[in-house]
């Protein structure tokens, strides 16, 4: 459960009503945000990755910011501490949604469950071997800014403790974290699928799935340009062209997540593209 | 949540497609650096104008603070650390420093008491102008308070987007980025580093029609 939370929502609590106009949150700031930590199997050894669950549980109407937040905000931060020994390529999260205020502002956002995934392996080196027969302890520090008309910055460190057996010993999955696992998937990126092509002129980036019923574009490089500078992000049909201001042209390469609408689902694919060298 | 991903991926896809609509002809080029800083006549706390235009006539580097008392980030500088005074005092010779509250009526910031208590309680050394119908906010591009500008002594863009490089609640950057463009003016040089994206809350502005 989070720590630091109550104590800097307090704090919070205790400022922002030092003014005439009292936001009556004390309580409320509390659990804004509930973070708990969760592993999908219940032991490591050598060689074996487990996958760590970072589960934020936002109160209804407040919303925290994905990589790029949009036109407002500040992005979820999720930072790993690792014995030595243990490895991971870094925290996966999911697809956001894409919040357009009555202002005109877009944001790129989470509201309710995030299920932000971490996959941690243990080596199989001397110094993963070398922790065989005891216990690591893993931990997570997140740091987010939950809006709903106010913001409220906090944070949580997280750790759990798993016991490190032989290599190829067998090591039970949790069941239920593991059908966290699972659901998270769905908003996870996949590799551009064959037959969506994607090409940035340097002015305009392009993409054509198709089959799509719909393509939703969430740019992350280059971060200057915001959203609502961008022109076209979200259409219906298969056709998109994202056209990027001129400062941008610049950086020659964009990055983001294309969100391609099918007639059953939704996938969300990773994009990065150069414009090609002159 | 499936049901609801697709629900709102609808919605948002014929939102978005009308937004596009409305958008293409409401939409100015976005304010770049180089260009002349917009011009405003903006109300201070006592209800006295202040002109850029006439700022501009004393040849001194102008900086922009866009501002929110209930913002977090706002209370990083002004309440947790005294970054903006500090700033301001120290170049107070050099620099002419106003901040503006583009907070609507109803809206988190909004008000003048409110911003006079914490004018007084942050010790703030400039003036705070009122922006509350958001024009001079949205002639700006201001998303985030604190969003900064500097404006060279000729009126122009020098520098835009956050104060420093740290976008926690609590720690200002080690790197101002502010600080850093009023000392590239000051020996004649444009700023290295003109352009960062701010962070902190959305100012508070009126919907759009």
């Amino acid at each position: 459960m989070t720590r630091f939370a109550p104590l800097l929502a307090l704090l919070l609590g205790l400022l922002l009503s030092s003014g005439p106009q009292a936001f009556a949150q004390d309580e409320e700031a509390r659990d804004l945000v509930q973070a708990s930590l969760a592993s999908d199997h219940e032991a490591l050894s050598p060689g074996t990755t487990t996958t760590l669950v970072v589960r934020l549980q936002i109160k209804k109407d407040w919303h925290v910011y994905w990589l790029n937040p949009g036109d407002a905000g500040v992005p979820t931060k999720v930072e790993l501490t690792l014995p030595k020994g243990l490895v991971s390529a870094g925290p996966r999260f999911p697809a956001p949604e894409r919040l357009e205020h009555e202002d005109g502002f877009i944001d790129f956002s989470y509201e309710g469950q995030v299920l932000i995934l971490v996959p941690v392996t243990l080596e199989d080196s001397p110094e993963g071997q070398a922790l065989v027969g005891g216990k690591v302890s893993l931990g997570v520090k997140a740091t987010w800014l939950v809006c709903k008309e106010a913001c409220i910055p906090g944070q949580a460190e997280l750790a759990l403790s798993l016991p490190v057996l032989a290599k190829g010993a067998k090591r039970e999955a949790k069941a239920p974290v593991v059908d966290q696992v699972r659901a998270a998937q769905a908003r996870l990126a996949t590799p551009l699928p064959k037959g969506v092509s994607a090409s940035f002129s340097g002015l305009e980036l392009r993409f054509e799935a198709p089959e799509a019923k719909g393509l939703t574009w969430f740019p992350l490089v280059p971060e200057a340009a915001g959203p609502a500078d961008l022109k076209a992000l979200v259409v219906k049909g298969p056709r998109l062209a994202v056209a990027y201001p001129s400062e941008v042209r610049q950086s020659k390469r964009v990055k983001g997540l294309l969100a391609i609408k099918g007639s059953k689902s939704t996938t969300y694919h990773w994009v990065e593209v150069s414009s090609p060298t002159p | 949540m499936r049901k609801f991903v697709s629900l709102a991926a609808v919605a948002l896809l014929a939102f978005g497609v009308t937004a596009l609509a409305g958008d293409e002809s409401k939409k100015k080029p976005a304010l770049k650096v180089g260009d002349a800083a917009p011009a405003f006549v903006l109300k201070n706390l006592e209800g006295k104008e202040v002109s850029l235009a006439k700022v501009l006539e004393q040849k001194k580097i102008v900086v922009l603070e866009w501002f929110n008392p209930g913002c977090p980030f706002v209370k990083k500088h002004h309440q947790h650390n005294s970054t903006m005074r500090d700033l301001a005092t120290k170049y107070k010779d050099k620099v002419v420093w106003l901040a503006i509250n583009s907070s609507a009526e109803g809206k988190q910031g909004f008000g003048v008491e409110l911003n006079k208590e914490s004018k007084k309680n942050w010790k703030i050394p400039y003036p705070i102008l009122l922006d509350s119908d958001g024009k001079t906010g949205h002639a700006y591009g201001a998303r985030r308070t604190p969003h900064m500008y500097v404006i060279n002594a000729e009126g122009k863009l020098a520098y835009m987007g956050a104060i420093d490089n740290d976008n926690s609640a609590r720690t200002p950057g080690k790197v101002n980025y502010v600080e850093a463009a009023i000392q590239a003016l000051l020996s004649g040089k444009a700023p290295e580093t003109d352009k960062t994206k701010s962070y902190g809350c959305g100012v508070k502005y009126a919907p759009r029609n």
